[in-house]
């Protein structure tokens, strides 16, 4: 793995002996400014005496009238970087329509969590992107499949602040003045979420830093995968030599020294497991098929001891009067029961369900609203032999 | 896209169930959009099983309205599984289109299936580039973000030489749609998978850098009525306008529905809305469930009064409630069969919805069961009978207000 990092505002650069690039955000370019336009040449040509490439990241959303003005901006900004990363779709497209030979870096951190959408990316931008910015959601699992089949280099972030949130919205103060406040709700198990606003919207990160860079500090080799630090905020001064130090030894020990400095908790997120799968499988909704054989429809009225009312849809089973049915109730509980008195909302006797939306029978006990009904068996009227 | 200036917009309902499609598309939806049980960004919606996607067909079609099937969440690897086999049983059953937001979903679309795309809101496409970049893959309809104003939405169908669909009346994502993991990354629940557990609507106490403190639903969106921003759609006409709210009552999709129906009826057959039209018609939305509303940023970017900022948060809220829904009319015995949804008594003024036209008040006069009890109070899930009311229809609405009120 190969190591990329934030600029903070103290332009202190990290050893260069193990971040090869250095990420810098400008005023209306990112979500977190640190920087002027004006401070982009010293801080490229600081870069470059060191052996370190400066990347200038762009994570906005714009609206056709600011791309344009955008994507001129990056352009002239261009000179002074040796690569863009860029949020937008459309802004990316724009750029690279603009330099034909320009290579970005194309930021699919919000979803994008199969091969075959980054596959995609990859084949759409072809050879103008030079790397894929993945989501923070990904687990080492599915970054591992991905990097079999991407043939280009993908970024995870691997230390620092959690974006969680981007509106477009201002939602600390009407002015658009940079705010920043710290929110917590009862309902929520964590507390004092940082968020921070500046004119290009209100933005929000995870209580606790993302703090995965023991877990993938042995895991890829070479130059495919590159892990993202965010010491922005951060006492860089102090935790940066203590990073040089873990990332030369690899060692538990060293690892703890670092995380006992860092001035917030760390968390792991989904890296070792994206455990929201399981969830979401729960959530899907599993609700029966109304489908398979026997299915004639649900009670939608229960009057105890009187009758029920069927809503019964076209690809219901008809019923006929004295056949078997069975009730699966809202808990699960299976009634047996026959039909009585089968008739239509209006009174009028049924000989047969075909053909209703709706109708009546006897109620049985426990066949409650919201149960569906099936049917059993119908028993055959006794056939008469005729004397020979 | 010259045309587009004559023609009038597509109403777009949202379809939570059988029966509230075809509240939709009685009550004037040209088209409606569902969830199959996979693979859509409502897990806990009632969704459509594989038949009755088929039976929702069969509806619409033969009225002439279209069914859209959302396929819009963002999917790992191993939820793709079976993809195929759905789409190859979509595209039997003929559906108008799939809204998809993950290029991975749309590049399976195309993989396996003829079915035209459009691409979900999820995927904040803001600008004329993107809309590009996104027909490139194939898509054919794009649902903008909600950001955009109408004038901005209607410019980027000119560009992008693509339909365009925006939407107008509905709860809002205080987040760029699918810029949000505070579920995911709070509570394990993915709401760009359908498990969204709505932690911006909770109420937060705030501390600014500056020592301020206050208490409040500062991330929580007022909902977006888009009456007044109708008379724009001659001058910056877009394709589709989008109801949001599978989740919501037959009350509400047929209530809003027919509002915006009329209402557009209206706009483009004379020469514009007058404040008076647009004033009854938002009355009328006012008889759905809502939040406190705004105009989001159809019109002009949404501000501080787009958010609730109060300690007091109303919810959800309407005067009205739904009485309950015509099931069956006998002209034979001079009654409607109704199932009761919310209690009303005996002698109270209940409205009824017609599909169109002016709704007609009456009175809960002779409420009978089925075996011909008089009741002086109904109760919900329970089907009743009242004499009939002249131009009652199976699927008409029946509201009442409630007395809180
Ligand atoms: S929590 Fe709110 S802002 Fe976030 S995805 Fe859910 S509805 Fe949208």
């Amino acid at each position: 793995m190969q190591l990329v990092a934030y600029l903070d505002k103290d332009k202190f650069f990290p050893p260069s002996s193990f971040v090869k690039e250095v990420i810098v955000c400008l005023r209306d370019f990112s979500s977190r400014p640190v920087f002027a336009k004006e401070d982009l040449p010293d801080l490229y040509a600081e870069a470059q005496r060191r052996g370190q490439q400066l990347l200038l990241e762009c994570d906005l959303l714009f609206n056709s009238e600011e791309l344009e003005r955008a994507s001129a901006e990056l352009l002239e900004l261009e000179s002074n970087t040796d690569c863009l990363r860029i949020l937008d779709t459309g802004l990316a497209r724009l750029l690279v329509e603009q330099i034909r030979s320009l290579q970005i870096d194309l930021m699919v951190n919000w979803g994008n969590h199969n091969s075959e959408g980054l596959l995609g990316w990859n084949e759409a931008f072809g050879s103008a992107i030079r790397r894929l910015i993945l989501s923070p959601e990904i687990s080492h699992s599915m970054l591992d499949g991905f990097i079999k089949k991407i043939p280009r280099q993908v970024e995870i972030p691997v230390l620092g602040a959690l974006q969680v949130f981007y509106s477009r919205r201002l939602l600390l103060s009407e002015g658009k003045d940079d705010v920043q406040a710290l929110a917590s709700s009862e309902e929520s198990a964590h507390k004092n979420f940082p968020f921070y606003q500046n004119k290009r919207g209100t933005f929000m990160d995870h209580v606790r830093d993302l703090g995965i860079l023991d877990d993938v500090v042995n895991s890829f080799q070479g130059e495919q995968v590159w892990g993202r630090i965010d010491l922005r905020g951060r006492p860089s001064e102090v935790l940066w030599p203590l990073l040089e130090r873990f990332w030369e030894s690899r060692s538990a020990e060293d690892w703890l020294t670092f995380k006992e400095q860092y001035t917030r908790a760390l968390f792991k997120g989904y890296f070792r497991q994206n455990k929201s799968s399981s969830l979401f499988r729960k959530l899907k909704n599993e609700h029966l098929e109304k489908q398979h054989d026997g299915f004639v429809g649900e009670v939608i009225d229960y009057t105890k001891k009187e009758y029920i009312v069927i809503k019964q849809p076209v690809w219901g089973h008809h019923l006929c009067e004295a056949d078997w049915i069975e009730f699966l109730t809202p808990e699960g509980k299976k009634i047996g029961g026959r039909v009585r008195d089968l008739h239509k909302l209006n009174g009028h006797v049924l000989k047969d369900s075909e053909h209703e939306n709706y109708f009546v029978m006897k109620a049985v006990k426990g066949a409650i609203v919201k149960s569906q009904l099936y049917f059993t068996k119908r028993e055959e009227a006794p056939v008469v032999s005729s004397p020979s | 896209m010259g045309s587009l200036l004559q023609k009038k917009p597509e109403i777009l309902s949202p379809a939570g169930n059988l029966e509230k499609l075809k509240t939709a598309i009685l009550y004037g939806a040209d088209a409606v959009y569902l969830g199959g049980q996979e693979y859509g960004l409502r897990s806990a919606a009632e969704n459509f099983s594989r038949i009755e996607i088929e039976q929702a067909m069969e509806f619409a079609h033969k009225r002439g309205r279209k069914v859209y099937v959302v396929l819009n969440a963002f999917l790992h690897d191993e939820d793709m599984q079976g993809l195929d086999d759905f789409l190859a049983f979509l595209e039997k059953s003929q559906v108008d289109a799939v809204i998809v937001a993950d290029l991975g979903v749309l590049r399976q679309v195309r993989k396996f299936s003829k079915i035209p795309i459009h691409l979900s809101t999820q995927a904040s496409c803001l600008n004329y580039e993107s809309a590009l970049f996104w027909k490139e893959q194939g898509v054919c309809r794009i649902v903008l973000g909600r950001e955009l104003s109408l004038q901005e939405s209607s410019q980027i169908a000119a560009k992008a030489g693509l339909e365009v669909e925006i939407f107008i009346h509905g709860s809002m994502c205080m987040s760029y749609s699918g810029h949000c993991l505070i579920s995911n990354f709070t509570q394990g629940r993915d709401s760009n998978r359908g498990g969204c557990a709505q932690s911006c609507r909770f109420e937060y106490s705030l501390e600014r850098e500056n020592g301020e403190r206050s208490q409040g639903f500062f991330l929580s969106s007022k909902d977006l009525w888009g009456m007044r921003a109708l008379p724009l759609l001659k001058e910056f006409p877009v394709h589709s306008l989008k109801i949001e709210g599978r989740m919501k009552s037959a009350l509400y999709v047929g209530g809003v529905t027919k509002a915006y129906r009329a209402a557009i009826d209206l706009l483009f057959s004379s020469p514009n809305l007058t404040e008076e039209q647009i004033v009854h018609f938002e009355q009328e939305l006012d008889k759905s469930v809502h939040r406190d509303f705004c105009t989001g940023n159809l019109l002009n970017s949404a501000g501080l009064e787009s958010v609730y900022d109060e300690r007091v948060h109303n919810g959800e809220k309407s005067d009205y409630a739904i009485a309950g829904m015509v099931l069956e009319v006998s002209q034979e015995t001079n009654q409607m069969f109704i199932e009761v949804k919310n209690s009303f008594n005996l002698g109270q003024t209940l409205e009824l919805l017609p599909f169109q036209g002016e709704n007609i008040a009456f009175q809960a006069e002779h409420i009978l069961n089925l075996i011909g009890k008089s009741l002086e109070r109904t109760k919900p899930s329970s089907v009743i009978a009242l004499p009939l009311v002249a131009g009652a229809e199976a699927y008409n609405i029946i509201r009442v207000r409630t007395q809180c009120n």
